[in-house]
């Protein structure tokens, strides 16, 4: 791939999705266009960027960046991290939502569905303790296609053994014309799929108790990441709580959250009051100019 | 290090499981049917079975019912690795006394995330 096209693929990506390729990810971007290539009968990567530069809203454009942010999910993805949901998380919204009975979350960038449906398990196997709740799982992926697959809720064989334990297969699944797996109506009924771009405002989808934004933020650079952030924080209510994948932290990129009870890769959007005095403890402080809007 | 007793009546699944198995820091030990296996749990009881289903002379199901039958035969962590896939297969398999399910054929992903379920990682 010659260094225009490798700029032209990186750019369009970083536009639409906000995902940022550096210079050494030339084999990166060429495998994973390999089959779009391919589908389109280009030869060379450049009639790719021939085809795309014809049709910048055409369904060719839409197939790069689909392929440009894949991202590999399985079910229950950091099962200590699921533990904790369960145990930590989920108790103490649940402590404080009992009041309005209710409880919001929203599953970023959730691709094939896996993170959205393990919490919809979890959530179900909380039934008894929120008997009378109002619960909604939102799930939301910049890839159309995926979103409707993962709405039907089908998986083959190594999808379903990868983070599921088999005693989840035969509780929450039924065997599918062939050899896939189906999840049960009403988990499938527990999540509401919907297209949306991170990078665009998301209040109208309202306010989540819990967020899960895993493993994609390492894919934004770092004005990217903060207003990622800030968004998210946006569409949290007080107390919210907000999980990033193994690994990955808002050190230096906004105050507007809080660590929680010393999980990593967990925080806290605090309620206002908490919001003003907590801010400058925040460890790795905002950067100048990364912090967006105040909380 | 943790001993793991692989049962397969097929040399090359049992060289496979040894090889990724080893790779994982398990001392393996190899057995071509269930009732090799039992003699083997018998005398020495490993902390993990990965064990096929249709086997000669005693299957992957008959030689479970018989290990958790043994004193200390609900030790060991037990892992189905067969190509009977159907649900009614798999909830045999967790009455007789399995811990974890490996649907054949299967991946490297697979493999290490049932380990990992089974409480073998």
């Amino acid at each position: 791939m010659k260094r225009e096209e490798f700029d032209f693929f990186a750019d369009l990506v970083k536009r639409r999705a906000g995902y940022v390729f550096a210079p050494d990810q030339v084999y990166v971007i060429e495998s994973r266009l390999a089959r779009v290539a391919q589908r389109n009968q280009c030869r060379d990567p450049g009639q790719l960027v021939d085809l795309v530069r014809r049709a910048p809203d055409g369904d060719v454009a839409r197939d790069v960046v689909d392929a440009l942010i894949a991202k590999d999910t399985y079910f229950f993805r950091h099962a200590e991290m699921f533990r904790r949901l369960r145990e930590t998380i989920l108790p103490r919204i649940q402590i404080q939502r009992t009041e309005q009975r209710k409880l919001r979350v929203w599953s970023a960038a959730c691709a094939t569905g896996q993170e959205a449906y393990s919490v919809a398990m979890v959530l179900d196997q909380m039934a008894i303790e929120l008997s009378g709740w109002s619960i909604d799982i939102v799930a939301t992926d910049l890839n159309r296609k995926l979103i409707e697959r993962a709405a039907v809720g089908l998986y083959n064989r190594f999808e379903v053994q990868r983070g599921l334990p088999v005693r989840m297969l035969l509780k929450y699944f039924g065997e599918a014309a062939d050899e896939q797996w189906q999840l049960t109506e009403r988990i499938r009924d527990a999540v509401t799929f919907r297209e949306a771009n991170l990078l665009q405002p998301a209040a109208e989808m309202g306010a989540f108790d819990v967020i899960l934004c895993r493993n994609v933020l390492g894919s934004f650079d770092a004005q990217g990441q903060a207003a990622t952030l800030d968004r998210l924080a946006g569409t949290m209510n007080d107390g919210g709580i907000l999980i990033l994948g193994n690994g990955e932290n808002i050190a230096g990129l906004t105050e507007r959250f809080l660590p929680f009870e010393g999980l990593d890769g967990v925080y806290m959007r605090p309620a206002r009051a908490q919001r003003v005095s907590a801010a400058p403890e925040t460890p790795g402080a905002a950067v100048p100019g990364a912090s967006q809007a105040s909380a | 290090m943790k001993t793991c007793l692989v049962v397969d009546d097929s040399r090359v699944v049992r060289k496979v499981a040894r090889k990724i198995l080893e790779e994982l820091e398990f001392a393996c030990v190899e057995a071509e049917d269930g009732k090799v296996a039992l003699d083997h749990c018998m005398s020495k009881m490993p902390d993990a079975v990965l064990l096929d289903w249709n086997m000669p002379v005693m299957n992957g199901i008959e030689f479970l019912r018989a290990l958790r039958q043994l004193a200390r035969g609900a030790d060991p962590k037990v892992v189905l690795c067969t190509t009977e896939n159907d649900l009614n297969h798999i909830q045999e398999a967790l009455s007789a006394g399995a811990n974890e399910y490996i649907m054949k054929p299967f991946d490297s992903d697979v493999f290490d995330s049932k380990l990992k379920m089974a409480g073998l990682q």
